[in-house]
């Protein structure tokens, strides 16, 4: 393997990539896996990037597949094999340990990524890249190989599916201490 | 009901604070696992010592070597008889530049698998199966017409992504004979046979055969014995690699049981219940098909991971679009086709029309036998309708078309 690009890679997404996994997988030891996984595939595939994409996000959609086939094995495997797995109707849900980092965060944030958890696989993609990684529009449709228009309504809805789930919470989980 | 009163503004303000959360590992660490993974190693090609190889299974793996590398990696053509004559042709008529490069090609690799086998030198993996030699590969699927005088051995290797690669091997029936006698061999037995002696990485996968465990045979099931420590539930590969090679490899049986040794459900650690048993399919799996390349260069048609479908159609019309960045479509972009289904033939009808001599014949072989297994991984026989041709590369567009035995058909290469 090339080292050089391992180093290059690391120094500028490492960081990035590992807190998409994260916030997918909510599970300290599912993320290292995978990105393990995601440089694996990265390296080998590297040679042939064409750089029809950004590098970015390139690397996020090698990120994306690799989240998206740990929650498929995930199911299939509970389901004892062969039921259909569609990642953008299913729910991401991780029933790992949370990382410490999210045990400490505000009752208001923890309920928003409990709910996160319960949105489709689509709706949660999309916030996660949109506002956890601050992709545009554009790059998040890159990524995934949506139109522009998908992500605009999947974000639409993701956010209006948050705001109902939160809205339905009993109320010592709601909205203190929003900063503007 | 709640008195909460969230607005888009509100959730959009929240998500943004969302705090970032940081890998504790060095880069030092992450390099070093990357270094122990074999993916991004080249392969090292084992030294093969003579061992004891009984003289009529040494004599046909060299036989069969010589003359079904050939034909393997580079045609549609049946096994024994087209093999011959292609190395032949090869060999003798110059003007068929094209065969002849593909012969000194397969006199190439026939030192590679044997002189040069003593050699402990790390090959880099492209030299073993040349982009070029892969390039030349015409054929993904078994066809009836292709068994000659030959006993089927479906198998599932494991390749560089760590996920079973259903394999067809087609074994001489004077081998079969002088292997098994009278009897006709089942999937079961042909493992026991020939899984261990079969040379994995000189066919460019991981070492993964035979199984651990013992295997067993009570009536239509199979029982898979295993100990403490077998490792088959280590992780989420590991436990797919393992259901996937079960699954590609032993047809005629109805289920397979994972036991311990007391007879008890084996209870697997990434499941966390007693195991159940396995139903088999014998290939029905409602699969569909994409092209996985190893890093070799060698170029495979597989399902996508274990992904099964409901809907036959469906299977069909997910091919178009690349799954993953493991496996990609066999459909080329332009090609667009609709399914409809009478008495059990499949049609699929091309929305243009294809003109098969105008397109890229090894791509338009990948699509069709990527769609036929697909259709035979339903029990379907299928139809094509829309081709300017009304026959091919052996294909006769005018009627059904023969159902596949199996995909990916390699030679039988033993240590």
């Amino acid at each position: 393997m090339d080292d050089s690009v391992f180093h290059r890679l690391y120094e500028q997404y490492h960081q990035d990539v590992f807190k998409f996994l994260i916030y997918l997988t909510r599970n300290r030891d599912h993320a290292e896996d995978l990105s393990h996984e995601v440089y694996v595939r990265v390296l080998r595939a590297y040679a042939g990037f064409e750089g029809k994409s950004s590098e970015k996000t390139w690397l996020f959609s090698i990120a994306k597949n690799v989240a998206i086939d740990h929650f498929r094995k995930n199911a299939v495997r509970k389901k004892h094999l062969y039921d259909k797995f569609d990642w953008e109707k299913s729910e991401l849900v991780s029933t790992g340990i949370l990382p410490d980092e999210m045990a400490v965060m505000s009752e208001e944030m923890k309920d928003l990524l409990k709910q996160l958890d319960q949105c489709t696989g689509d709706q949660k993609m999309v916030i996660v890249m949109r506002y956890f990684h601050d992709l545009s529009i554009a790059e998040t449709a890159d990524v995934l190989g949506w139109t522009e228009g998908k992500v605009k309504t999947t974000q639409h809805r993701a956010i209006k599916a948050l705001q109902k789930k939160m809205n339905a919470l009993p109320k010592e989980g709601g909205k203190l201490n929003v900063r503007q | 009901m709640s008195d909460n009163n969230w607005d888009d503004q509100q959730i959009e303000n929240l998500l943004k604070q969302v705090p970032d959360i940081q890998d504790h590992r060095s880069k030092s660490e992450i390099l070093a696992r990357l270094k122990q993974d074999e993916r991004l190693q080249k392969v090292k090609k084992k030294k093969r010592t003579p061992g004891w190889i009984p003289t009529s299974v040494a004599v046909a793996a060299l036989l069969l070597l010589s003359l079904l590398l050939p034909s393997m990696l580079r045609g549609n053509e049946s096994v024994m008889d087209k093999a011959m004559e292609s190395s032949k042709d090869g060999l003798e008529n110059k003007a068929e530049m094209r065969m002849e490069e593909a012969a000194t090609h397969d006199r190439d690799d026939s030192a590679g698998f044997s002189e040069e086998a003593e050699d402990t030198a790390e090959l880099d993996e492209g030299q073993l199966f040349s982009e070029k030699q892969a390039g030349e590969t015409t054929s993904f699927a078994v066809y009836p017409k292709d068994i000659v005088d030959g006993t089927v051995f479906h198998i599932g290797l494991v390749g560089d992504a760590g996920a079973s690669i259903p394999i067809t091997f087609i074994i001489p029936n004077s081998q079969i004979e002088a292997d098994f006698g009278d009897m006709e061999p089942t999937s079961f037995d042909l493992y026991m046979e020939y899984a261990s002696r079969i040379d994995e990485a000189g066919l460019g996968f991981r070492e993964y055969h035979p199984y651990r465990g013992k295997l067993s045979v009570e009536g239509d099931a199979l029982i898979q014995t295993l100990t403490e420590g077998h490792g088959y539930d280590t992780g989420s590969a590991t436990v797919e690699a393992h259901e996937g090679t079960l699954q590609d490899t032993f047809y005629g049986f109805r289920e397979i049981r994972f036991e311990n040794e007391d007879g008890t459900p084996v209870e697997f650690d990434q499941v966390g219940e007693p195991s159940k048993p396995m139903q088999l399919t014998s290939g029905l799996n409602f699969y569909n098909y994409y092209l996985f390349t190893q890093a070799n260069g060698q170029e495979f048609l597989s399902p996508n991971f274990l992904k099964s479908y409901d809907s036959f159609e469906t299977a069909l019309l997910d091919m178009k679009e690349k799954p993953n960045d493991v496996y990609s479509s066999v459909i080329p972009n332009g090609v667009d086709f609709d399914v409809i289904e009478e008495k059990g033939l499949a049609i699929l009808k091309f929305k243009k029309e294809i003109d098969l001599e105008a397109m890229d014949s090894k791509t338009m072989i990948r699509m069709f036998d990527g769609l036929l297994l697909t259709a035979a991984s339903f029990g379907k026989q299928m139809q094509f309708e829309n081709v300017v041709q009304s026959e091919w590369n052996g294909m006769d567009f005018t009627r059904p078309l023969p159902v596949p035995i199996g995909p990916n058909q390699m030679p039988l290469l033993l240590k």
